[in-house]
C-alpha cells in the first residue's frame, strides 16, 4: 500500500482536467490515478490518486488540494444532505487543509487555508468556498469534494478509493463526445423525404 | 511451522506479503497446510459475504484495520469520543464488530443444535 492510498492520512489531490497534467504522457496511468466512469455502473473504476503516477506538462505546475480524513460527525452531516453535489462541497469544506492553486488551472498563484470556526476547528465557510470556486471553477471543487467524501467510506483499498465524479469536466466532455459520435450521420444513413 | 508449510499457507492465501509475485490461488498447486486455506476462505466468504483478498497477517498491516482494532480496544474502555474519530476508522470498527457478532451468533447456534442433537440421541437411547 502506497502512502496516498492510506485513507487515514492526508491526501494531496489534483484535478483531472488541470491543463498542467500531461494526459498523453500518463497514458493508462491516467485512469489508474483518477478513475474511470463508464456508461454503466459496472464499468466504473476507482482511481488510486497515487502521486507517483502523475506527469506534468513541461514548465507547468498543477494545483494541489490537501485533504484530511473526515471525522465521524462530519461524515454524518454530509450524509444528511440531499444531493451528491451538496455532500461533496460540505465534505470539501471540512476536509480541506490547504489549497495551493496556481496557473494554468487558476488565474493566480495562491495558498488558501480554511478559517477557524466558532467551535475552534478550521473549515471553509460559504465565502471561502465562493472564492475558491471563482479561482478554480465549481467542477474542480466537485471533483476534489467527491474524493474527500469517498475516502471517508470503506471501499476497495487495493484498487484505491477515490472515484471520478460524473459531474467532473473530464467526464462531461467525454459524454458529450460520446453523444456527438452517436448522432453523427454516417454514409449508410438514408435521408428522409416527404412523400407529398 | 516448517518453512515449506509456511510457504504453502502464504501462497494459498493469494497474498504478496512474502515479496513474491501475486498469483491467483487456483493457478497454484495447494499442498500441506495450504490446502486447508481454501476451506477457510470459502468458509469466510459464506459466513461474511466476502472472501479475503489477502492473508490475515497482511490485513493486520492495513492502517485502517490497525486503527479500527485500536479504537475498538479503547472504545471498550469507554475512553474514546467516537464522533471525533476518522469516519472510515469508525465504519471499519463497526464492520469488525458486526462480523464478530455474526460469527459468534452462528457458532452459538451450531453449539445449540449440537447439544439438542445429543439430548435427543440420549433420550432415544434411554427409551430404547
Amino acid at each position: 500500500m502506497h502512502h496516498e492510498s492510506d485513507p487515514t492520512r492526508e491526501l494531496h489531490c489534483c484535478v483531472s482536467f488541470d491543463p498542467a497534467i500531461d494526459r498523453a504522457a500518463m497514458g493508462r496511468d491516467f485512469v489508474r490515478h483518477f478513475g474511470y466512469v463508464g456508461a454503466t455502473v459496472d464499468e466504473a473504476r476507482y482511481g488510486n490518486r497515487d502521486k507517483a503516477l502523475l506527469r506534468y506538462v513541461a514548465g507547468k505546475r498543477a494545483s494541489v488540494f490537501v485533504l484530511r480524513p473526515l471525522r465521524a460527525y462530519e461524515r454524518a452531516q454530509c450524509d444528511s444532505l440531499p444531493t451528491a453535489e451538496s455532500r461533496w462541497l460540505r465534505a470539501l469544506s471540512y476536509a480541506l487543509v490547504r489549497a495551493e492553486v496556481c496557473p494554468p488551472l487558476c488565474w493566480k498563484s495562491e495558498a488558501i487555508f480554511p478559517r477557524e470556526q466558532h467551535d475552534g476547528r478550521p473549515a471553509l465557510d460559504a465565502d471561502a468556498l465562493d472564492y475558491l470556486m471563482e479561482c478554480v471553477s465549481i467542477e474542480a471543487l466537485y471533483e476534489v469534494g467527491a474524493v474527500a467524501y469517498a475516502r471517508s467510506r470503506l471501499g476497495p483499498f487495493v484498487e484505491g478509493f477515490a472515484p471520478l465524479p460524473v459531474t467532473s469536466a473530464f467526464v462531461l466532455a467525454r459524454q458529450l463526445q460520446s453523444h456527438a459520435d452517436t448522432h453523427e450521420p454516417s454514409t449508410s444513413d438514408t435521408s428522409t423525404t416527404d412523400a407529398g | 511451522m516448517a518453512r515449506p508449510q509456511a510457504l504453502a499457507v502464504r501462497r494459498a492465501w493469494d497474498c504478496d506479503c512474502d515479496g513474491a509475485q501475486r498469483r491467483p490461488v487456483r493457478a497454484t498447486t495447494l499442498d500441506g497446510l495450504g490446502a486447508s486455506v481454501t476451506r477457510m476462505r470459502d468458509g469466510i466468504a459464506k459466513l461474511l459475504g466476502d472472501a479475503p483478498t489477502s492473508c490475515p497477517w497482511r490485513a493486520y498491516a492495513d492502517p485502517v484495520v490497525a486503527q479500527a482494532l485500536s479504537l475498538r480496544a479503547r472504545g471498550n474502555l469507554g475512553a474514546v469520543e467516537l464522533d471525533a474519530q476518522p469516519a472510515i476508522v469508525v465504519e471499519a470498527m463497526l464492520e469488525i464488530d458486526g462480523s464478530q457478532n455474526h460469527v459468534e451468533a452462528v457458532d452459538a447456534r451450531a453449539e445449540r443444535e449440537r447439544r439438542e442433537a445429543e439430548r435427543r440421541m440420549a433420550e432415544a437411547q434411554r427409551k430404547g
